[in-house]
């Protein structure tokens, strides 16, 4: 509480500054884990990111068209298999260097060095092959192989030579808390939020001079302080808090194009769990649409509901998205119970029972989640209970989620409770695939079945746009039957800041690719 | 300025600031927004009170005024943006035929624009993103989609590279590959030519949708060594239902009013459908067109048809007459149109008609936040139909996508949405145009028959994009 308080003073302490038009205090789901770009684990840390840094290329946010800051032209070359790149001159770093092709070129090298761990560089190493200098303002890229439109490849942040002693770059090093862009903010990451401060460049000039970013608490808290002007913009506003901002002249709710779905991870190789028919009984234990009403506050047959359930690992409106599997949307205990019985579990006292030892589920939540539905761990806790389940429940921080949860090393817990977020992308392979070598590298409870190994092969290799539609269709049948994974549902994101900022253009994933046009105006 | 702080002008969201700053006195150490009290009282006026009285939302603010309409549930479901019921609605009970043949036109713009989405989204995928295991009929495909565009010579250069389009699909390759070498190319497509394709949906009379076809409508093979099956729809028998819709609507209005109706219908026509005739000089317009629409005043959607064909040039002579083009009027400077001072004044009006309609009904009715808000996308709408037509793209990107995130409850126009998912497409930004599709689909069943493309679209784009991982 008294850190809440600190971080409200220093928002209130920043209107000062704001009757210049210079700075803007903004809400986000947490605080970033990283600046680094190459080991962004939260959406927050896209965002921040997108602001201290600049990507090679990027898509505009109003025309979606192709577009590079940093690159002044290109060609191809080499039969199509490189890309020839010519700098935009005048950039520097926020260190005060000339950003050059060595830039380019070393982080090229980071990204094929297979001693810098990041899921992202993994991705980058089936398409990149190397890259070479040619003067200070000239670097010729390598592709693996000829690619149809090469530059929508080359999507990576750019990062600074001089700021590492070498290409193997790990998460813990200082510039991931103070990190060196040529992006138009410096970004500064303290323990209560992170300051960025406005820096001028050739390619660059951001209207607004400082941005801070501190962590979101209760919807209520954060609506009060936005439309009181303690801060000028929440991120991510709970669907509950929307009506009211929605109706406020203040406020401006704005839409962000994200894919956002939620879930619940079961540990396949744990107790009761590794039977497939007790993973199903909880499936049908839980009563998705009293837990959104509760927790999210959308009643059941709502229209243009901002939370759609989903009944695997896509959301409705994807292509990947296998229409012929039911979602589920009530609980339906006698089944459940059924298949428990089946799974040999047995009921005494109201609870179950496996092999005479009473069954306690170790369920754990990313904590942020809270803040977009309310109280959703209890209410999911209750459910379970009341099913016969004894439960014990624990939040985890966006930090160790990241560093435990999603790598696997999470194993105590036998349900967790998270959301994953794409953007044009939405490929699964990172969350089902065994572990072993670059795949699974988002597999939370190491979960290993060799048909859907087979299915994120075929999508792999697939060709066509049909044979990967297939292959995803054929992988949401598997997993809504075996559920590695309870899928609960899809939830949009919207924004709220407050009238004075102006022309706010919110660009989909990223954010803020468009943060130099911002405005701050009474 | 146009730019003043919205809310130190408006009363009402300055007494709900007021009463938010006393809840948060414990909490906030207070701020200087008391100090606005003086300024609060101002409500901003972007047009005169005395035209502002004309506009529908002001005038539907009077119960007598508007007890017709709620006494019809056709207008219950018109201000849902319930399309199929108010059809129902107004099916059971047409009155003089205007609230039908809303509905109609209204339905039409929906499959024109569903069938402009999946035509945007077969220009990327069968023209620049093709790939050599597309089926052979993917040029059939590319060709309808520049026939519905009005690119001629495009359509029939793709239709030419399929020789021997097969026996399911000869009279529509016929058809078009005509179209595509007639000399008036690019005429608007002779509907009756249409309706009469094998496959094609059942006519469209008075208070029916008939929609297409079950779906998928054509299942060509891959040319890869699996040979899958690739479905798809006919983008023309969704322009086909549209234009029978069209047709109903203009048969069902009275005569005398189909130039509205036509006027009103022309910022959604299709490429390939150039405008029929000059704007209307309308001063006015029947409630029943102006009932719940993005037109305040019945000369505002002469000015809207006259911004779609004539650019900046139409506020200068409409704005003695729309509301809409006097509200837009401060923005165009000799650089073009500035979005910014439509977004403020846009907002403005807002809260300048919420004032007006307080006043008209002697207190606040929950309707009135809504009508507003129609009010506002009205004027961001029109903004974005003059910068297009100025060749301001991006600005009026800006002007759509800001009408879009108000386009709620009474203002969820499915046209204007599904516009939105067109432009989209042809922007190669398939995301929130799945969202749009989706969120319409089951309401407008025959919309999917465009999906197809869309779908495809997205797969190609992501599978050819930056890496990126997954994020919680």
């Amino acid at each position: 509480m008294a850190r809440n308080q600190a971080w409200m003073s220093a928002g209130l302490a920043s209107l000062a500054l704001l009757s210049t038009g210079a700075s803007l205090s903004y809400y986000e789901e947490s605080l970033p884990t990283t600046l680094n770009p190459l080991f962004a684990d939260t959406m927050v840390d896209r965002r921040s990111q997108e602001l201290v840094f600049d990507r090679l290329w990027f898509h505009d946010a109003i025309t979606n068209e192709l577009k590079s800051r940093i690159v002044q032209r290109y060609e191809l070359a080499e039969g199509g298999q490189a890309l020839k790149i010519y700098l935009t001159p005048g950039i520097k770093w926020h260190n005060g260097k000339a950003l050059s092709s060595k830039d380019i070129c070393f982080t090229v090298d980071a990204l094929l060095d297979k001693g810098t761990p990041s899921p992202l560089a993994e991705g980058y190493r089936q398409i990149l092959s190397g890259c070479e200098t040619q003067g200070n303002s000239t670097a010729l890229v390598r592709f693996t192989r000829v690619f149809h439109n090469p530059r929508e490849r080359l999507g990576f942040a750019v990062l600074p030579a001089s700021e590492f002693s070498g290409t193997a770059i790990t998460p813990d090093l200082p510039f991931s808390a103070h990190p060196v862009g040529t992006g138009p903010f410096k970004g500064n990451k303290g323990r209560r939020g992170v300051a960025f401060e406005a820096m001028g460049n050739a390619h660059h000039g951001p209207a607004l001079a400082q941005l801070r970013l501190s962590e979101g608490q209760d919807g209520s808290v954060l609506v009060r302080s936005l439309i009181n002007n303690g801060m000028q913009g929440i991120v991510a506003v709970p669907p509950p808090n929307r009506p009211e901002l929605s109706a406020s002249d203040e406020v401006a709710l704005k839409s962000y194009d994200l894919r956002s779905w939620w879930f619940i991870a079961l540990n396949t190789n744990k107790g009761p769990l590794k039977d497939k028919k007790v993973r199903q009984a909880l499936n049908l234990m839980l009563d998705r649409t009293e837990l959104r009403e509760f927790a999210i506050g959308v009643k059941a047959g709502a229209e243009n509901s901002p939370c759609e359930f989903i009944s695997g690992p896509f959301v409705q409106s994807s292509p990947y998205y296998n229409r012929s599997v039911a979602a589920v949307e009530r609980a339906n205990l006698a089944r459940a119970e059924k298949l428990l019985a089946d799974a040999g579990l047995s009921k005494t006292g109201g609870l179950w029972t496996q092999n005479g030892a009473k069954v306690t589920f170790n369920i754990g939540m990313l904590a942020t989640l809270n803040a977009e539905a309310t109280d959703i761990l209890d209410q999911i806790g209750n459910q379970l209970g009341k099913g016969g389940f004894d439960r014990q429940v624990d939040k985890i921080s966006a930090d160790e989620w990241a560093r435990r949860v999603t790598t696997g090393n999470a194993q105590e817990f036998d349900l967790l409770i998270g959301k994953w977020s794409f953007g044009l992308v939405e490929d699964v392979n990172d969350q089902f695939h065994s572990r072993k070598g670059a795949e699974g590298k988002l597999n939370i409870f190491n979960y290993s079945n060799p048909a859907v190994d087979t299915i994120l092969g075929e999508y792999d290799a697939a060709r066509t746009d049909t044979a990967a539609q297939d292959a995803y269709h054929k992988l949401h049948k598997v997993l809504a039957d075996d559920l590695p994974y309870l899928f609960l549902w899809k939830l949009d994101t919207r924004s709220a800041w407050r009238t004075e900022v102006r022309n706010n253009i919110i660009a989909p994933y990223y954010y803020f690719t468009e943060i130099d046009g911002w405005k701050y105006s009474k | 300025m146009m730019r003043a702080r919205l809310h130190r002008r408006s009363s009402a969201s300055t007494a709900r600031a007021a009463v938010l700053l006393a809840a948060l006195a414990g909490c906030a150490d207070g701020t200087d927004e008391a100090g606005s009290e003086s300024e609060a009282a101002q409500t901003p006026t972007v047009v005169s009170a005395e035209r502002l009285k004309a506009s529908w939302q002001v005038r539907m603010s009077v119960d007598a005024n508007r007890a017709p309409f709620e006494a019809h549930p056709g207008w219950g479901a018109m201000f849902k943006r319930d399309l199929p019921g108010a059809l129902a609605a107004f099916q059971a009970d047409p009155g003089d035929g205007r609230g039908l043949a809303r509905v109609h036109a209204d339905l039409a713009n929906v499959y024109r624009q569903a069938a402009w989405m999946g035509a945007q989204a077969t220009r990327h995928i069968y023209g620049t993103d093709r790939q050599a295991t597309d089926p052979a009929q993917a040029a059939y495909l590319l060709g309808v989609a520049h026939g519905l565009a009005g690119d001629c010579a495009a359509s029939a250069k793709a239709l030419g590279e399929l020789s021997a389009p097969g026996k399911g699909l000869s009279a529509h390759h016929k058809y078009w590959s005509a179209r595509a070498a007639a000399a008036d190319c690019p005429a608007p497509p002779d509907a009756a030519r249409l309706a009469a394709l094998p496959g094609a949906p059942t006519a469209v009379s008075a208070g029916s949708d008939p929609g297409v076809a079950p779906l998928p409508h054509r299942t060509f093979q891959e040319r890869s060594p699996e040979a899958r099956d690739v479905h798809t729809g006919e983008l023309t028998h969704l322009y086909t239902l549209a234009l029978g819709h069209h047709q109903v609507a203009l048969s069902t209005a009275p005569e005398a009013e189909q130039a509205l109706l036509v006027a009103r219908s022309t910022p959604w026509l299709l490429p390939v459908e150039a405008p029929q005739a000059a704007a209307p000089a309308l001063e006015s317009a029947h409630d029943e067109w102006l009932f719940l629409d993005f037109a305040l005043v019945g000369a505002d959607y002469g000015f809207v048809a006259a911004a779609h064909t004539d650019g900046l040039a139409a506020v200068e002579a409409w704005k003695d007459r729309s509301i809409l083009a006097a509200v837009i009027a401060p923005a165009v400077t000799p650089e073009g149109l500035d979005v910014e001072v439509v977004i403020d004044r846009a907002a403005e009006l807002r809260i300048q008609l919420r004032g007006a309609m307080e006043a008209a009904s002697g207190s606040p009715m929950p309707f009135q936040p809504g009508f507003a808000q129609i009010g506002e996308v009205s004027v961001l709408r029109a903004g974005m139909i003059l910068a297009d037509a100025n060749d301001q793209y991006r600005d009026a990107g800006i002007l759509r996508i800001n009408a879009f995130e108000r386009s709620d409850g009474p203002g969820r126009d499915p046209v204007f949405l599904l516009s939105t998912a067109a432009w989209d497409a042809g922007n190669r930004s398939p995301l929130r145009a799945q969202e749009i599709i989706h969120g319409l689909v089951s309401r407008y069943p025959s919309i999917r028959t465009a999906r197809y493309p869309l779908d495809a679209l997205h797969i190609r784009l992501g599978r050819t994009a930056a890496p990126t991982t997954a994020v919680h």
